[in-house]
Parts: structure tokens; sequence; C-alpha cells
């Protein structure tokens, strides 16, 4: 197995991403890339870019120098997977829903049901896959206006690609207009259309 | 001038911003701002702050500024002022007044390159009808130059982020790939008419466009600048209740940017964009990673992007290619929201 090693220290960014790109199309079949690289943002930008060209790589660091250690695997570059981004059509019919219909969960006590629901919006992230949408209606929205202590959480889900809606309706009757600070505002239309072509839609 | 400004940014690209995400927390964190006559705030994450003096006039208030994006000092505080300016035009208004933000170090460089900034700004300034009438001067390297500006709008007429409609096209004025040629050039990858190309789009002001969207009636625009169109896209969409649905193939690109982006010549700010923004995208898979990373490439003084009734599109485009932005495309739609706030097409 031949090795090639890209020398990028001490190199400008975006160098170390041209080098390696370069030195990829240098390399036949098989053969592996090693690329030394001593500042961290550099570094990610180049796992980044192998990883959305479709390619695996790894990485160790000794002393303050990083070496991203790539195999060939495929030829063409900018052929991304298929899995790696959705089609706007899969994107309504991706896994499961989640419905947050109270801002309480289960039944019994109600301070018990406020502790276990910010639990629970909390471990979501935690288990994967995660949901493609998250619903909020009645009660639910009070999760999503200022005020909430979830709504950094849900924004991070948000980053991460998950949909919030929050029921407009809702919003209205509990006059939070104005104050909802994540997700999107939305109708029963759309809540409707998600719901029904949900894989599974979990309650809790 | 013999004075090469990019030298002084050789570092520059990727430390220079701070992260969007962390940013918008330490903002909600402040006491909000609320006011009966303050028409746009900082909630909606808009070009501008709009504040309205009478029933029939509104102030616009933006600050810009930045280090060296080129050689030329002249060029630089053209294009600096170039870029402050076009968050009024993105507003729908007009340009007032403005003061100079300037950082320049007191022992590094000829003081002659810092007349030559302040000279391209007010030479900008001036082209836009609006007064320099002061400004502030502190010791700082690498050098970074901008514009604190005023405008004016009828409070009825402002054009906001968060006004677009389903069945709205989507117009951008300028080509893409600013961030993209301004690193190629650092890399000796972007020969002079590539480059040139990029640095007249960045001097362009967007007074023309701002003129054509108040006679078109276009209701909702922003314009493209640091976080790259697909950012700035996002933000107006979300911003609106909707989905934008862009045309890849049909997005404005400056010459030579896909050669030099082809070659992995991607500046962390692409990479910045692409992490905080593409959580709110879909892409469709036949889009090549070169095409897509240009979406995310943060431009400098970008073009206006705006949601224009659809029966009027076609027109407006038009006449936005007769005064000074030849490269206008439409590029995309407005649809009812579909749980993304982008779905990126590739037709």
């Amino acid at each position: 197995m031949t090795e090639k090693t890209v020398d990028a220290r001490g190199k400008l960014c975006p160098a170390p991403l041209i080098m390696t790109k370069q030195a990829l199309g240098e390399i036949g079949m098989g053969e592996t890339l090693r690329i030394l690289i001593d500042n961290e943002i550099s570094k990610n930008n180049v796992e980044r870019f192998l990883a959305d060209n479709g390619f695996v790589s790894t990485c160790t660091t000794e002393s303050g120098v990083f070496t991203v250690t790539v195999a060939k695997s495929k030829e063409e570059l900018g052929k991304v997977d298929v899995q790696t981004y959705c089609t706007p059509a899969a994107a309504k019919a991706a896994g499961h829903v989640m419905v947050i219909a109270a801002d309480t969960m289960g039944t019994g006590s109600e301070e018990l049901g406020g502790i276990l629901m910010k639990a629970f919006i909390n471990t979501i992230k935690e288990v994967k896959p995660l949901p493609s949408s998250i619903i909020f209606y009645n009660s639910g929205i009070m999760l999503t206006v200022e005020g909430s202590p979830l709504i950094a959480t849900l924004k991070e889900l948000e980053s991460l690609g998950v949909s919030i809606l929050v029921c407009g309706t809702c919003v209205n009757y509990y006059d939070k207009k104005d104050l909802v600070r994540v997700g999107i505002v939305s109708n029963m239309y759309t809540i409707l259309e998600t719901l029904t072509a949900a894989q599974t839609v979990i309650k809790p | 001038m013999d004075f090469d400004l990019l030298t002084t940014v050789e570092y520059g690209g990727c430390s220079a911003k701070l992260p969007a995400s962390k940013l918008a927390e330490i903002l909600k964190t402040l006491p909000r701002v609320k006011h009966p006559d303050l028409l746009v705030d900082i909630e909606t994450h808009d070009d501008a702050g709009v504040y309205r003096i009478s029933p029939e006039l509104a102030l616009i208030q933006t600050v810009d500024f930045f280090p060296p994006v080129c050689s030329d000092p002249y060029e630089f505080g053209q294009i600096a002022a170039a870029n402050a300016l076009s968050d009024v035009y993105a507003m729908g208004g007009k340009p007032l007044t403005a003061m100079n933000i300037m950082l320049f170090p007191s022992n590094r460089i000829p003081l002659e390159v810092l007349a030559q900034i302040l000279r391209g700004g007010q030479d900008k300034a001036t082209e836009a009808d609006c007064l320099i009438v002061g400004g502030h001067t502190i010791d700082d390297y690498p050098p970074k130059y901008g514009l604190s500006v005023t405008g004016t709008v009828h409070p009825d007429r402002i054009i906001t982020n968060a006004a677009a409609k389903p069945g709205d096209a989507l117009i951008l004025t300028k080509p893409l790939g600013t961030g993209i040629v301004i690193a190629g050039r650092r890399m000796e990858m972007a020969d002079d008419a590539v480059y040139r190309g990029a640095l007249d789009s960045m001097k362009l002001l967007n007074k023309n466009g701002a003129a054509l969207m108040q006679r078109f009636d276009v209701r909702s625009a922003t314009d493209i600048t640091g976080f790259g169109l697909l950012g700035h896209a996002a933000n107006m969409a979300r911003q609106s209740g909707v989905t934008f649905r862009i045309f890849a193939a049909a997005l404005p690109l400056l010459p030579g940017v896909y050669e030099i982006a082809d070659t992995g010549c991607l500046p962390g700010a692409c990479f910045r964009n692409q992490e905080w923004a593409e959580g709110l995208c879909c892409f469709d898979k036949n889009i090549a990673y070169t095409r897509r990373m240009i979406m995310f490439d943060a431009q400098t003084s970008g073009g206006l992007f705006m949601a224009a009734p659809r029966k009027s599109a076609e027109e407006l485009c038009q006449e936005l290619r007769e005064v000074g932005f030849p490269a206008s495309a439409i590029i995309g739609e407005v649809v009812q929201n579909s749980n993304v706030a982008l779905e990126v097409i590739s037709e």
C-alpha cells in the first residue's frame, strides 16, 4: 500500500484544502494520503471537505500537529453519498415525528409533569436517529416562547436539522404572538401533512 | 499606491468572524428593546434598524466595517463604503449621512494608505448622495474600515426580510463568489481579469436596485453578504414563515469562480456558514460539491436578494440588467412552508 504525505504545516488557509484535493487526484485507487496540518480550523475544514466528498478519514494529534489520514476509495470527487443529503420530498416523509401536546408529561402531579417534560426535551438529542420534526400545540407551545428554559436546546435541535413546528392558533389563543423564540409558527394543514407523512409519531 | 493591503490579512479569513449561532445566543440574553416607533428591530435579524420619526418619515440605521479584501487602499475604501450603504438599500431606503469608522496602525503602514482608503469611501458615499459628516479613528492592526450609515424611508414602504409570500419569484442582482475569488487571489490562482471582475462587482452600489424594488412594489428583500447566499436566504425564509426553492443551475457566478473553487480553494468562512446554515437546507443529491460550497461563500458587498411578485418578476429582472446589474437572474421561488427553510434543487 503506497502512502503519500502532504505537508501543509505553516500553510495559510485555504492552501491545505487545495493541497489535499490535488494530492487525491494524483494518487491511485486504494492508496493512502496523509496530510500534516498545524492549525485546528484548517484540520476541521479538511476533514469536513473529505467527509462531504464521500471519504472516510481519521486524525491523530502529536505535539500540536494533526495528521489526517484518508484512503482513496473512489475516483470522482464531488459526488456525494445519497444518505447525506435529502431530497425535498424525502424531507417530508423522513423518520419519526414528535408531538408535544402539553408543557407537562404524564398525568398526576403537575410539578412532576413539568420536570419530566424538561428532561424529555433535553434528552432528545442523545438518542439517534433524531426526529425529523417536533410539533408543539396547546400548552406545549409554552416551551417555545420567551421565558422557556428549553429554547437553547430546541434551537440546537433545529440546527441539527430537526424541524420545530409551533401551532399558530395556539400561539394566538395564549396571546404569545411575537414571543415564539424557536421554530416556525405553523398551521393545522402543515401539522396534519407532517403527521400523515411520518412513519412513527411519538407523544410523551 | 505601492502598499498591498492584502498582505495585512494573510491569516485573515478563518479567524475573523464570530459564529452566528453563538452571537445569536448572546443577543438573546440582552434586554429586549421595544418601542411603538421602532418599526424594525433586532428580533428579525434584518439588515438595519428602522425608527419612525413622523407618519411620513422613518430613519434607517446600520453599521459595517472589516479588514481589507483587496490590495489597493482606494478600492478597499470604495468597497467598504458600498458594503455599508447596501443595508440601507436592502431596506428600500436612501442613504442620508454617514460616519467613517477607521482602525489603522500608527506606525506600521504609511499614513498615505489611510488617506487613500478614506478617499475611496468618500467618493463612493458621494456617488450615493450620502454625506460623510465625520468619523472616528483608533490605532489597530490589521487596518479595518467601514461606515455607520443613517438613511431614510417612508414608514409604509419599508422592505423587510420577513414578508416573502408563496408565489413570489426570487431574484439575485449580483453574481456569487467574491470570497472565493479573493482567497484565490491570495493563493495566486485568480488572474487579473477574474480578480477585477470581483472588485468591480463589490464596488457596485445597490442604489438602482433599491429604486426598482420600490417601483415594482417588492415588499421583501435582503442583501447577500457575510453569511453567503444560503445563510441570508434561510434567515429571510424563516422570518417570512415560508420555504424558498433555490434553482442551483440558475445562480449567477463570477467569471472564473467555479474553476478556483473546484481546486479546493474554499475560504474558512464557507465552512463556518455551512455549519450553521446547512441544517436549514435540503439539497438535491445531484448538486456538485463545488456548487454547494459557492452557495455558502461569504460575500462582500453582494447583490440584493428579493422576493418579487411573480407577474412582474421577468420585467423587473430585465430592468435590473439594464441599470448596471447584467447578471441579475431569477434564482428561485417562494413556496408554502414545507418544514425546511431552503430547498436547493438541481434544475
